[in-house]
C-alpha cells in the first residue's frame, strides 16, 4: 500500500481581474505542473503516472477551509484518481473575492512502483463571485469522466449554487449525519430527492455506513429456520445515540434503518401512530394483518459516537417468542448477531466493526454510479415518520 | 433442492452476495493447502461478514487431535498465512467456534458415519441446515476412495431443502484414461451440478477481467478473429523451481502441472465465442465448444508443434540455483519435463490459420503469466521504408501476473520535425486505477461454490478435452529419451522453442 503521500502546491495563481477568473491560466499550470513530473526521474526518485477516472466537486460546508479534506483526498487518491476541484464559497462577506490555485497529490501503491498522481484545483469565491464558480467548475471538469459532488454541508434547495453544482454531478453525496438540523433536513432531502429524479442521483455517508449493519440483519432471513419467526417479527427496537446538534432528536441513522425495514419487508405506515412513551419514540406500520411496532431508544452518549445505533434487534413477543439483534460491542470495535429462539441462543458471531470515516465511505461511494434506489425509498419512508413526530 | 428462498433484505445496491448457512468439510485438514489457502480464505471472508454465523469448518484427516488442537492449529495458520498476517481475539474466538475436527481415515466407511452424525450435531447446534460442502484437499491418489465412501454413507445426497457439493482440487487425473475414470467414478455418486473442479487461476482478478474486456466494450469483438489477429502468445513462467515438491513434480511435469488445466482455461477464454449469457453453463458451453475446435496434434509431428525442456544451473535473481534434477526428491536421470512450448490451431471460422502459441516453465528469467494478441502488420507503408521498418504491429497485452492490468501497444510519431515513429503503451494497471487489494482466488472461488455458482470451475467435458489435446504429446515424450537439461535457469527456455515461433517468422515477446 501506500508508502508516503505527497502534495505539491503550487503558487496562487493570478486572477486576471476582480470581475473573472482565468481557467485558462489554471489549466496551463496544471499542464506545468505534468510537464515538470514527465521528465526522467532522479536518483531516489519514483517516475510518476497521471491518474484520473473521475472529477470529485468538493463542496465545503460554510466555514470550512479547504486543508480540512487534505487528508480525505489523499485517501482517495490510490482508489479513485480523480481531478478534484474544492469549492469554498461564501456568499455574505464584507469584500468580494475570487481565488484559486492548483495542486497535486501523489502516493506510490507499491515501494518498487511508480508515483500514482491526480490534480486538485481549489477555488475559493466571496460575494458576488460566488454566482461566477460554476461557469468555472463547467470549464475545469475533466471530459468524458463521471462526476461526483460531495456536499459536505446539508443541501438546501434554497442555496442557489447547489442545483447548478448539482447539474454537473452524476452522482452526489452527502451526509446526513451532519445535518444542522436531523427533523427539519431529513424531510428536506426527502424533498430534493424528489425534485432531482431523473436529474442526478443522490447518496448519503450515513446510509453507507449502516451497510455492515445491514447485512447482519439480513443474514437471519437467510436461515430457512428462522423464517417462520421472522415472518411473525412485531416489535423492532433501535437503540441509538443522539446526534450532537439535537440530543432530542432521533438519529438519522436509526430512521434510514427503520425505513430500511420497513421498505424491504412491506410495512405500510399506520397514519397518526407517532407516539412518546417516556423517552422512547414509537412508530407502528402495518402488514400481513399485524402491527409493527418501531421503537426508537436514545442511548446515553457514553454509549458511542453520536448520531449511530448501538443495538437493533427485530422482535416476536408472542409465543414462540424470538429476538434477533444486532449489538454493538464496548469500545464499538465489534458488531455481535445473536439469534435467540424460544429463549435458547443460537449460533451468534462477533465481527471485527470499525465506524467508517469518510474516506473509506466516499471510496467507496466513487465505486457506484446511478441512482440508489433503496435508499431514495427509505428517505422517503424516514421523513414520513418525522414529519408525523413533527406535528404531534 | 437449494433453497431458492428471495431475502428481501438482499435487495438494492451494497449487500454483497452472502453465503448461506452450511458446513465446509476438508479432506486434507492439515495439509498445505489448508493451512495456506483454504482456512486464511474462509476467515478472511467471516471478517468481510460474506459468510454467517451459521457457519462450520470441518478438518478431516488421520492424525489424532481434538477441537481445541485443530482450532489451535488454525490460528496460527491464519497468522502466518492471512494477508493481514494477525488475527483479531475476539473476532477469531467468535469465528473459531465453528471450527471442528474429525479424525478420521479416509478407507474406513465406519469413519465416515461418524462423520455424518457429527455433522448432524453440528446442524442442531450452529444451524447449518444441512448444508455440505466437501473439500478435497488430500493427494489425488485418495479421491477415488473418498468419493466412493461419501457415496457409501448416504453424504452425498442431500436431505429436503438443503444442498450437497463437493470441490475436487487439481490434477484431475494423470491422463485421458484416469480423468475419465475419475469423472466416472465422481458420476457415480454425485450428479455433475455438485461437482466444482477446481483451478485457482479462474478466480483471479485479472482472469474474470477477460470477460468484461471481451464483451463490455464494443471495440475488441470485431477484430478479435483471424482478420486481424496475427498469432496469439500465452505465457506463464515462473522463476521458482520446485520448492520442495520434486517427489510430485517428477509424476506430472508441466504439461500436467501447468497447460493441461491453467492455460487451457485461459486459452479457452482468450478464444471462445460469446455466450448468450453468464450463467455457468452458457459460459462453460462456448469454451468447450472452443477446445473441441483445437486441432489435433497429427502423428508423427509432435516435435514440429511442442517442445519441452528441463533446467539446469543458472542464475535467477542474482542468485545461482541448481539443476533440476538436482532436486530433492528428483532422479538424477529424469527426464520430466520442466518447460513446454506448445503451437496449437483452432479450426474454426474465427481462429483458422492463427497460432496460437503457448509457453510454460520453471526457473525461468521472471515470473510472468500474461495473454498478448498480437494484430497483424499495416496492410500498405505509407510513412517510407525507413519509417516502415520501426512501425510495430499493435499488441494487446492482458497481464494476470504479476501487475495485473491490460497493456495496448500503438504506434505514435515522436515530436519533431520529421516523421519517426516510436511504439508506445496505453496501460491500464489494477493497482494505479483503483488501488484495491484483489482479492484471492480462494476467497473468490469458495463463496462461489457455496453460493451454488459454478462459473469459475471447470466442467467434466473440459477437463477431458485438455487431457485429449495433450494426450499425444505425453505419449510422443513417453517414447523419446530427451537431451537433459537443455536449458540453464534463469534463461528463456530451451532454443526449440525460439525455433518453434521463429521458424514462421515471428517472436516470442521480450518479456
Amino acid at each position: 500500500m501506500s508508502e508516503s503521500i505527497q502534495r505539491f502546491e503550487s503558487h496562487r495563481l493570478p486572477v486576471s481581474a476582480p470581475q473573472d477568473i482565468d481557467t485558462g491560466a489554471i489549466e496551463a499550470e496544471l499542464k506545468s505542473m505534468w510537464h515538470e513530473d514527465a521528465r526522467e526521474p532522479g536518483v531516489g526518485e519514483a517516475a510518476v503516472v497521471r491518474a484520473r477516472v473521475a472529477n470529485l466537486i468538493v463542496y465545503l460546508a460554510p466555514g470550512e477551509l479547504p486543508q480540512c479534506v487534505d487528508e480525505i483526498l489523499d485517501e482517495i487518491t490510490l482508489s479513485h484518481p480523480a481531478r478534484a476541484l474544492v469549492v469554498s464559497c461564501d456568499p455574505q462577506p464584507s469584500s468580494p473575492k475570487i481565488d484559486a490555485w492548483v495542486a497535486a497529490r501523489c502516493q506510490m501503491p507499491s515501494a518498487a512502483g511508480k508515483q500514482v498522481c491526480c490534480e486538485q484545483v481549489t477555488i475559493e469565491a466571496s460575494g458576488s463571485f460566488v454566482s461566477q464558480v460554476p461557469s468555472v467548475i463547467a470549464q475545469l471538469l475533466a471530459s468524458d469522466l463521471p462526476v461526483f459532488l460531495w456536499c459536505r454541508g446539508t443541501p438546501h434547495l434554497s442555496d442557489p449554487l447547489i442545483k447548478k453544482l448539482m447539474d454537473f454531478a452524476d452522482r452526489v453525496v452527502i451526509d446526513s449525519s451532519r445535518f444542522d438540523r436531523p427533523a427539519g433536513d431529513l424531510i428536506s432531502l426527502a424533498t430534493l430527492i424528489r425534485v432531482s429524479e431523473g436529474w442526478t442521483a443522490l447518496t448519503d455517508l450515513n446510509w453507507a455506513n449502516l451497510t455492515p449493519r445491514r447485512t447482519l440483519m439480513a443474514a437471519f432471513y437467510d436461515v430457512a429456520d428462522y423464517r417462520s419467526y421472522l415472518e411473525r417479527v412485531d416489535r423492532v427496537t433501535i437503540e441509538y445515540v443522539p446526534p450532537p446538534v439535537d440530543p432530542d432528536a432521533i438519529a438519522p441513522r436509526a430512521l434510514l434503518l427503520a425505513g430500511w425495514l420497513a421498505n424491504a419487508l412491506k410495512w405500510s405506515p399506520v397514519q397518526q401512530s407517532a407516539r412518546t412513551e417516556e423517552n422512547r419514540r414509537l412508530f407502528d406500520f402495518s402488514t400481513d394483518g399485524r402491527t409493527v411496532t418501531i421503537v426508537f431508544v436514545p442511548a446515553s452518549r457514553s454509549a458511542g459516537l453520536a448520531g449511530t445505533i448501538t443495538t437493533s434487534n427485530l422482535e416476536v413477543t408472542r409465543t414462540p417468542a424470538a429476538v434477533f439483534g444486532v449489538e454493538r460491542g464496548a469500545g464499538g470495535k465489534t458488531l455481535q448477531s445473536r439469534s435467540i429462539l424460544d429463549g435458547i441462543e443460537k449460533a451468534g458471531r462477533v465481527h471485527a466493526y470499525e465506524e467508517m470515516k469518510e474516506g473509506g465511505m466516499l471510496k467507496h461511494e466513487l465505486q457506484i454510479l446511478g441512482h440508489d434506489r433503496l435508499y431514495e425509498n427509505v428517505v422517503r419512508i424516514a421523513a414520513d415518520m418525522m414529519a408525523e413526530w413533527v406535528q404531534t | 433442492m437449494p433453497d431458492t428462498y428471495q431475502n428481501p433484505l438482499r435487495e438494492g445496491l451494497r449487500l454483497e452476495r452472502t453465503a448461506e448457512p452450511c458446513a465446509i468439510i476438508i479432506f486434507g485438514a492439515s495439509g498445505d493447502l489448508t493451512k495456506r489457502k483454504l482456512v486464511p480464505a474462509l476467515y478472511r471472508l467471516a471478517q468481510e461478514r460474506l459468510i454467517p454465523a451459521e457457519f462450520a469448518v470441518v478438518g478431516t484427516s488421520r492424525t489424532p487431535m481434538s477441537h481445541d488442537d485443530y482450532r489451535a492449529k488454525m490460528k496460527d495458520a491464519v497468522a502466518q498465512y492471512s494477508e493481514a498476517k494477525r488475527v483479531e481475539e475476539t473476532v477469531w474466538e467468535s469465528f473459531a467456534r465453528g471450527i471442528y475436527y474429525h479424525p478420521g481415515d479416509i478407507g474406513n466407511f465406519e469413519s465416515y458415519q461418524q462423520l455424518a452424525s457429527l455433522l448432524d450435531e453440528i446442524d442442531r447446534t450452529r444451524g447449518t441446515s444441512g448444508n455440505r460442502l466437501f473439500y478435497l484437499s488430500t493427494s489425488p491418489t485418495q479421491y477415488s476412495e473418498a468419493i466412493r465412501q461419501l457415496g457409501a454413507a448416504g453424504l452425498a445426497k442431500a436431505k429436503g431443502g438443503s444442498w450437497v457439493r463437493i470441490i475436487i482440487e487439481k490434477p484431475f487425473g494423470h491422463d485421458l484414461d484416469s480423468a475419465r475414470a475419475l469423472n466416472t467414478e465422481v458420476a457415480q455418486v454425485f450428479h455433475e451440478d455438485q461437482v466444482y473442479r477446481i483451478d485457482h487461476y479462474l478466480g483471479k482478478e485479472t482472469v474474470q477481467n477477460l470477460l468484461v474486456l471481451r464483451f463490455a466494450n464494443g471495440i475488441f469483438e470485431p477484430i478479435w478473429n483471424r482478420r486481424y489477429v496475427d498469432h496469439v502468445q500465452i505465457t506463464n513462467a515462473e522463476s521458482i523451481g520446485v520448492e520442495g515438491r520434486g517427489g510430485y513434480y517428477e509424476t506430472s511435469g508441466v504439461l500436467r502441472d501447468m497447460i493441461q488445466n491453467h492455460v487451457f482455461q485461459v486459452l479457452s477464454l482468450v478464444a471462445m465465442e460469446p455466450p448468450i449469457n453468464l450463467s455457468a453453463n452458457s459460459v462453460r458451453d462456448e469454451k468447450i465448444k472452443v477446445m473441441e475446435a483445437v486441432r489435433a496434434i497429427p502423428d508423427g509431428r509432435v516435435s514440429e508443434f511442442a517442445v519441452r525442456g528441463q533446467y539446469g544451473p543458472g542464475a535467477v535473481a542474482g542468485k545461482h540455483v541448481i539443476s533440476y534434477r538436482q532436486e530433492p526428491g528428483v532422479n538424477p536421470e529424469s527426464g520430466t519435463e520442466t518447460f513446454a512450448a506448445l503451437k496449437l490451431y483452432i479450426d474454426n471460422w474465427r481462429w483458422a490459420d492463427v497460432p496460437f502459441y503457448i509457453r510454460s516453465g520453471k526457473r525461468l528469467a521472471r515470473r510472468v503469466t500474461e495473454i498478448a494478441i498480437q494484430f497483424k502488420k499495416v496492410p500498405h507503408r505509407l510513412f517510407g521504408a525507413e519509417v516502415a521498418e520501426t512501425i510495430e504491429p499493435n499488441v494487446l497485452v492482458i497481464r494476470i501476473q504479476p501487475d495485473e492490468g491490460i497493456t495496448l501497444r500503438f504506434n505514435a510519431k515522436f515530436p519533431g520535425q520529421t516523421t519517426r515513429v516510436r511504439t508506445v503503451n496505453m496501460d491500464f494497471r489494477y493497482g494505479a486505477s483503483f488501488g484495491v487489494q484483489l482479492s484471492e482466488a480462494y476467497e473468490r472461488l469458495l463463496l462461489d461454490c457455496i453460493l451454488g455458482d459454478s462459473t469459475l470451475y471447470a466442467r467434466r467435458d473440459l477437463t477431458e478435452r485438455g487431457w485429449e489435446i495433450v494426450m499425444p504429446i505425453l505419449e510422443h515424450w513417453q517414447g523419446a529419451k530427451p537431451q537433459f537439461p537443455n536449458y540453464e535457469a534463469g534463461s528463456w527456455g530451451p532454443h526449440g522453442a525460439t525455433e518453434l515461433i521463429e521458424k514462421e517468422g515471428r517472436a516470442w515477446r521480450r518479456l
